[in-house]
């Protein structure tokens, strides 16, 4: 980046000196802070804010990136009713009168808003007084049902309230650091640095996974648990009755600060180490280990995220992590705590407003008369909502089955990341109005929407959002926005004011509507509630502008935040002191069975977030993972008669994807994993929301997106086709496709299965005529070209396999050639370096793929430091260090003459390092291992 | 001393480049030549036979498609014999006998007896309304039938049954072309270029029905015939058949000479049959068991017999098949042999499909020669292509430069510099580059004034634009402009 003031223009006009400003990353939830250096309106580059607590100047990759998913291509610009332009007004009136309707006909239950993590605090706000105070439904939910609900019902149950009791520090200065259904090396990258750092300096911090896969996180751990999915509560019930059976309770906790032990201790009592083995299918001697150092860890902190949240039984896993925490006491102290780990960047905020169904506003209880009244006096208003309103899956019920007949969804893309879309699908268009604010003009879900509005998005909109360790950090908008685009708590406000709230919506700024947010939090509080943010109520306009992060409760006697809850031992329940639960372990609803005798995991990949609305535009973080692959060991694949590289058709009952195959010797076998991003803007079929039940969890109403019974089968491809093009196509009628933004060019990879026009539909690709050039004959590789005008608009690669096609490093350097006539010769060779299948871009940053080093490693680079000296790679975000370190693994092993370790057994517990040769650092001791080989 | 007798049978195109070839070369004062044709005139243009619908001689003034007259071939010394047919040859008596008695031998005989329309033998094939189209007998009878028709069946949709087809549809008659194999002019072109050449000439009142096997013909109850094509009938006033021609050999069987097994009297490089005395030259001459049908080469070989008979032999090399033609306005051009084995060669093909144009040129693999090109729709760049295979020069870079305009290629040579001297303009009458150039250095520099001094473009006429566009890269050059090899690599 250039910084130097004294930069001119084409034109040799001085530019503005470019300007730093503090905001916070939109992706995950661990809420980095981000420094924009901004000229002119325009994003020129981002750093990690050295002074944010949650990330001291690290990034993640998507971070790294994000001012290059902040084009305006693809952006909604306009409100649209029915596909027509229309003004904002007629847009609201239109909205609006039918909302007037509908209640009046059909009562307040009757419409919905679905909102998203992605929505800022005062967005929420605004939103769910409009739904609960106002319209007096309880029909406002959020996406964040999705991720972490579970943990919130089991926070609930077991606190009084949905309070995060640790902090980020806790995860460095534990003894004992166990990550269960959190695969943070991916999805929260930087925590992961942080956790690598700890552990690069502190090699006595024991560090254990419990993962059914073995994912990149278990690069630095010290054991690995690869247990049967969906069995972690029987795991930690297993090992509570162990700290029951070594005398390791705190009487000292338990006695002044919970209740109910007895009968959680009862039902913990079956799982025996022989039992809770047998159960989890793992190795007695590894349950041991884990035993053995949780009961002498002086502290732990257990981080729990979707992979047990997402489950029928979600809610019985965290109270049974809490369980463990109350039971030894290790909560609310420095490296103790049973933490929950938020998906997305402001979930927190979503439980914070009361954005959940099931919750009413700042902490306060739907059900609950005196906080219903509460509520009322404070937004004075005498339509206050009395009871819950739809969880997510039961809301789209609620459209198909007529009970709602509005909604309006804000923020998200429920037709992709709802489990059983087509049932989605049907909802939203059984439903009479569907809203839709987005800043992406093109979502599955926006073309299923009646009215789409369009939204301020990231850099654009001005807000706070808080991260998973209860710290709220402002957003800052400072780039232009986008056509008419508007913040969605305007649009929330103008509702409520054409529904006839208009004193209660009159909002003209982010910092109203938090101070009001603040003051209802502090309202008749008096710690009564956890979430508390009074000390903030009365800031000034200036002050919120340059408000600082702060973890909450931020009140008068903690005006600097609080960092770690219940220190005090004093819990949110009626008698103050935590309840334990009774835990039974439940298997995953959907049972696998010969129709369906596999089970599909499904998760985040590193480099991708959510439905990719915003990081599929980004060509750097395409690179990494080009496609979802269905991943699978290589023993299934071979029983299943797939081919790596190749179409596979994944089915369950209630549809199918087609997924290109991939091996992945992380997995157990008889399980597959599937990535969750993928939108039909980007794949013909790849949205796994399609396979999965719409079974919850009773209490959280959280869907068991982990686990589904799924079959595999080959996918007769005939012809495959590696599409390169200018501009944007409509791919149109191909069995397969995925669309690959490339930072060169627009990448398809195209699969039919019977007889197809590879001519006639390259042809017909470009809304203009064109002339096509061809080589090749009939059976061989054949290559096309497609021009008009003195242009290549476009080149087309058909091959019989999938390996037959150009590598695309050599495809795309081709297709950079000039003048015109190159690239056609180039093109029409047939000389290309054929796809290998693994030419991932392990380091997007300095696109370094795997080939690269793995040729490094043979050449004598023995750690990730070395590899990064000599390539680049992992210098800068360092989010493929994880990855590079797998490679040098995957080299030594290769290098064993006993052959793989990792490949013995079901349970693949990392092996030792082999000598001490590649260890820079130095591991840990003793049978545990996960070389921690790089600093930080 | 008696000049040695030659004897050429036949009198047709290539029996009249012969003789005419061999009267420039002087032969005549070495010769006594006699020629005898079982038509009634002397040889005019087959090749362009179905322009006589259109353009028609009235009764008065002289036969436009004539290529000469009795005058003509008396002044060169020439016996001609019309309306004759050769019965048999008597090798040992080195005579021919005619079917009127006669015996007229012979030093040096040449076959040239051509070939004969095949007529497919379907029940109904004879019935009256059912005609052949092969010679200026079968045009007559044919224009004179087509006046009260309204409807006319072409069967076959090979070259010349298009062009019967298209010439006759000028005349304002439906007509239905019926091709038994899956595409058009399958000799000529592949799948898709055929594919693209029916779409291009179908029009209402123009259908052309592929894969469309006859089974039968039968007469139509008030009139007229039907056709039956599978579970179709079509009902028309006319069949007209074009379905190829196979060579007239039976001489030379009936002689005991070597016949080629599919047909016509075989040859060797220097068109001589089995017998040392005997040349066969034309569509009845099997060179390699190849019977070409097309002029090109059967001028070859009968310019071939004429260097021998002048003691200067050169050798017939095989047989240019390059056509250039347009189809109802579709131009359609090849260029040598685009059916060649994939893993020998690279191929490629260009489509345009909003303009109806498809182009494919193949390249030898590995001596990057050019082995075959065809154009539909548009023929840019073909006289180039034709240049490139007759030299047999190498390609460097893509084959695609071949196909593509100048604004992917950049600018072209101009022509005068990519030919050089002994290239061939006209493969008919063998007129190069270096002989066009020499006419217009001596001030002849339109087509007209070229092809009278040369021949060149007179024969099949694919050369016409080619010669055109050299005489204008002439003028544009000027004539002593340096010839440089065509530089394909950009």
């Amino acid at each position: 980046m250039d910084t130097n003031a004294s930069v001119v223009d084409l034109a040799g006009v001085p530019l503005a000196p470019p300007r730093a400003v503090a905001t916070t990353c939109p992706y995950c939830g661990v809420g980095c802070g981000v420094d924009m250096t901004l000229r002119d309106g325009r994003l020129l580059d981002v750093q990690g804010s050295t002074e944010h607590p949650a990330n001291r100047g690290r990034l993640c990759v998507k971070g790294t990136w994000l001012h290059e998913s902040t084009a305006l291509r693809g952006r909604l610009t306009q409100p649209l009713i029915r596909g027509k332009p229309a003004d904002w007004d007629s847009a609201l009136d239109l909205i609006a009168n039918y909302w007037r309707k509908v209640i009046d006909e059909s009562g307040p239950d009757a419409v919905a808003i679905y909102g998203s993590g992605q929505l800022l605090s005062e967005d929420y706000y605004v939103a769910n007084k409009l739904m609960k105070g106002f319209i007096g439904s309880g029909n406002m939910d959020t996406n964040s049902r999705l991720c972490m609900a579970s943990a919130v019902v089991a926070y609930q149950r077991a606190f009084g309230a949905d309070a995060v009791p640790c902090c980020y520090e806790d995860l460095e200065v534990t003894d004992l650091l166990i990550l269960a259904g959190w695969n943070p090396a991916w999805t929260h990258p930087v925590l992961y640095q942080r956790i690598a750092a700890a552990k690069a300096a502190r090699p006595e911090l024991k560090i254990v996974v419990i993962d059914p896969r073995r994912t990149a996180s278990v690069d630095i751990a010290d054991l690995h648990l690869q247990l049967r999915p969906g069995t972690d509560a029987a795991l930690f019930n297993g090992l509570l009755n162990a700290v029951v059976d070594a005398g390791a309770l705190s009487h000292r906790f338990i006695d002044a600060h919970t209740n109910g032990l007895d009968a959680c201790k009862t039902a913990c009592a079956p799982w025996s180490l022989e039992h809770t083995a047998d159960f989890c299918e793992l190795p007695q001697s590894d349950l041991q280990t884990l035993y053995n150092w949780f009961i002498n860890a002086p502290s732990t902190v257990t981080c729990w995220s979707q992979g047990l949240n997402q489950s029928t039984s979600g809610v019985n896993k965290g109270e049974a992590i809490i369980n463990l925490h109350l039971a030894t006491g290790r909560i609310g102290s420095p490296g103790s705590g049973p933490f929950s780990i938020t998906g997305q960047p402001n979930a927190m905020g979503g439980r914070e407003v009361g954005g959940l169904a099931t919750q009413l506003a700042a902490h306060m209880q739907i059900d609950n008369p005196e906080h219903q009244a509460l509520a009322g006096r404070f937004w004075n208003s005498e339509t206050v909502a009395r009871r819950a309103g739809y969880k997510a899956v039961d809301l789209f019920e609620a459209m198909l089955n007529g009970h709602v007949r509005a909604v309006w969804i804000a923020g998200t893309n429920p037709v992709a990341s709802m489990p059983d879309s087509a049932r989605v699908r049907q909802a939203l268009r059984q439903c009479e109005l569907v809203v839709v604010a987005d800043c992406i003009a093109d979502t599955d879900t926006a073309r299923l929407a009646d009215v789409v509005l369009p939204a301020l998005t990231w850099g654009e909109k001005d807000g706070t959002a808080t991260n998973s360790e209860r710290c709220i950090s402002r957003q800052r908008g400072r780039l232009q926005s986008a056509g008419d685009a508007r913040p969605d708590w305007w649009m929330f406000a103008e509702l409520g004011k054409r529904l006839g709230f208009g004193d209660a919506f009159a909002f003209n700024s982010p910092a109203q509507i938090f101070r009001e947010h603040a003051a209802l939090s502090g309202f008749e509080n008096d710690g009564k509630r956890a979430f508390d943010i009074v000390g903030l109520a009365n800031i000034t306009d200036d002050d919120y502008e340059s408000l600082q992060p702060v973890q909450w409760p931020v009140t008068a006697s903690a005006a600097q935040g609080t960092a770690r809850l219940f220190a005090d031992g004093r819990f949110f329940t009626g008698d103050g002191r935590a309840r334990f639960a009774i835990v039974q372990p439940e298997p995953p609803r959907e049972a696998r069975c010969n129709t369906w005798p596999l089970l599909l995991n499904t998760g985040r990949l590193r480099d991708q977030w959510h439905t990719m609305a915003r990081t599929g535009s980004a060509p750097r973080l395409l690179a990494h993972i080009d496609r979802p692959w269905l991943y699978a060991c290589a023993e299934d694949i071979e029983c299943l008669g797939l081919v790596e590289g190749e179409v596979a058709t994944v089915s369950s009952p209630r549809g199918s994807c087609l997924l290109q195959v991939r091996g992945d010797d992380g997995l157990r076998t008889g399980e597959l994993f599937a990535p969750m991003h993928w939108n039909g803007q980007y794949a013909s079929s790849a949205n796994v929301g399609r396979l999965i039940a719409p079974r919850v969890d009773a209490l959280s109403g959280q869907p068991e997106l982990k686990q589904t019974a799924v079959m595999a089968k080959p996918f007769a491809v005939t012809t495959w086709a590696r599409l390169v093009t200018a501009d944007d196509i409509d791919p149109g009628s191909p069995d397969y496709w995925v669309r690959i933004p490339h930072q060169y060019g627009l990448i398809h990879d195209l699969a039919v299965s019977g007889p197809f026009d590879w001519q006639g539909w390259l042809t017909t690709r470009f809304g203009q005529p064109v002339q096509v050039v061809q080589s090749g004959s009939p059976g061989e590789d054949s290559h096309w070209v497609a021009l008009a005008q003195g242009r290549v608009l476009g080149v087309l690669h058909v091959a019989a396999a999938f390996a037959r096609l150009p590598a695309i490093e050599s495809l795309m350097a081709a297709w950079q050639e000039a003048p015109v006539m190159a690239v056609i010769e180039a093109m029409l060779a047939d000389d290309w370096a054929r796809e290998s299948g693994s030419a991932d871009m392990v380091c997007a940053c300095f696109r370094v793929n795997a080939e690269a080093i793995k040729a490094a490693i043979a050449d004598g680079c023995d750690c990730v430091q070395a590899v990064g000296d000599r390539l680049k790679c992992g210098t800068r975000c360092g989010s493929c260090k994880p990855e590079i370190n797998g490679l040098l693994r995957q080299s030594r092993l290769c290098n064993t003459p006993e052959g793989s370790p990792l490949a013995v057994g079901s349970v693949k517990k990392s092996p030792a390092a082999p000598d001490g040769a590649a260890d820079c650092a130095g591991g840990p001791a003793g049978p545990v291992v996960g070389e921690a080989a790089y600093s930080l | 001393m008696r000049s040695p007798r030659v004897v050429v049978v036949g009198n047709g195109m290539v029996s009249h480049h012969f003789l005419e070839r061999l009267y420039q070369a002087g032969g005549m004062a070495h010769y006594q030549v006699t020629v005898i044709g079982d038509e009634p005139h002397p040889a005019y243009d087959r090749i362009h036979l179905s322009s006589g619908f259109t353009n028609r001689a009235d009764e008065q003034s002289s036969n436009p498609l004539a290529l000469t007259t009795a005058r003509t071939y008396a002044d060169w010394g020439v016996a001609l014999c019309c309306g004759v047919r050769v019965r048999e040859i008597d090798r040992q008596q080195r005579c021919v006998r005619l079917a009127d008695g006669r015996a007229i031998e012979y030093d040096h005989l040449i076959l040239a007896t051509g070939a004969r329309a095949i007529v497919p033998q379907v029940p109904g094939h004879d019935l009256p309304g059912c005609y052949a189209f092969r010679t200026m007998a079968d045009m007559e009878a044919i224009r004179q039938a087509v006046a009260h028709a309204n409807h006319v069946v072409v069967i076959g949709g090979g070259l010349l049954g298009l062009e019967l087809a298209g010439a006759l549809h000028e005349l304002g008659v439906s007509i239905c072309v019926l091709q038994r194999g899956p595409s058009l002019m399958p000799a000529q072109l592949d799948p898709q270029a055929a594919a693209l050449v029916k779409s291009s000439i179908e029009v209402p009142g123009f259908e052309v029905r592929t894969s469309a096997a006859t089974s039968s013909i039968t007469l139509r109850d008030g009139g007229g015939l039907i056709v039956h094509v599978g579970d179709c009938d079509i009902a028309t006033d006319m069949v007209i058949f074009s379905t190829g021609v196979q060579p007239c050999d039976e001489l030379g069987r009936g002689a005991g000479l070597k016949v080629s097994p599919r047909g016509g009297i075989a040859i060797d490089e220097h068109s001589r049959t089995s017998d040392p005395d005997i040349f066969a030259v034309g569509d009845c001459a099997a060179f390699n068991d190849v019977s070409y049908g097309l002029v090109a080469p059967g001028y070859a070989m009968a310019r071939t017999v004429v260097s021998q008979l002048m003691g200067q032999p050169t050798a017939f090399i095989g047989g240019d098949t390059s056509t250039r033609l347009k189809l109802r306005g579709i131009e359609v051009a090849t260029v040598g042999s685009i059916k060649q084995p994939a893993t020998d060669c690279d191929a490629i093909t260009l489509t345009d499909a909003a303009n109806g144009v498809y182009k494919r040129v193949v390249v030898d693999r590995a001596s990057r020669a050019v082995l075959g090109a065809v154009m539909v729709g548009e023929s840019e760049g073909y006289d180039e292509l034709l240049q490139l295979y007759r030299d047999g020069a190498r390609i460097d870079g893509s084959p695609a430069r071949l196909l593509l305009s100048d604004q992917y290629c950049g600018p072209s040579v101009p022509l005068c510099q990519t030919m050089s001297s002994d290239a061939l303009i006209c493969s008919c009458h063998a007129v190069t580059a270096g002989q066009v150039r020499n006419c217009a250095a001596a001030g002849l520099n339109d087509v007209a004034s070229v092809a009278t001094a040369t021949s060149a473009s007179t024969g099949c006429g694919s050369c016409k634009r080619l010669l055109e566009r050299y005489l204008s890269s002439l003028g544009e050059q000027g004539a002593d402009a340096g010839y440089h090899p065509r530089r394909v690599a950009g």
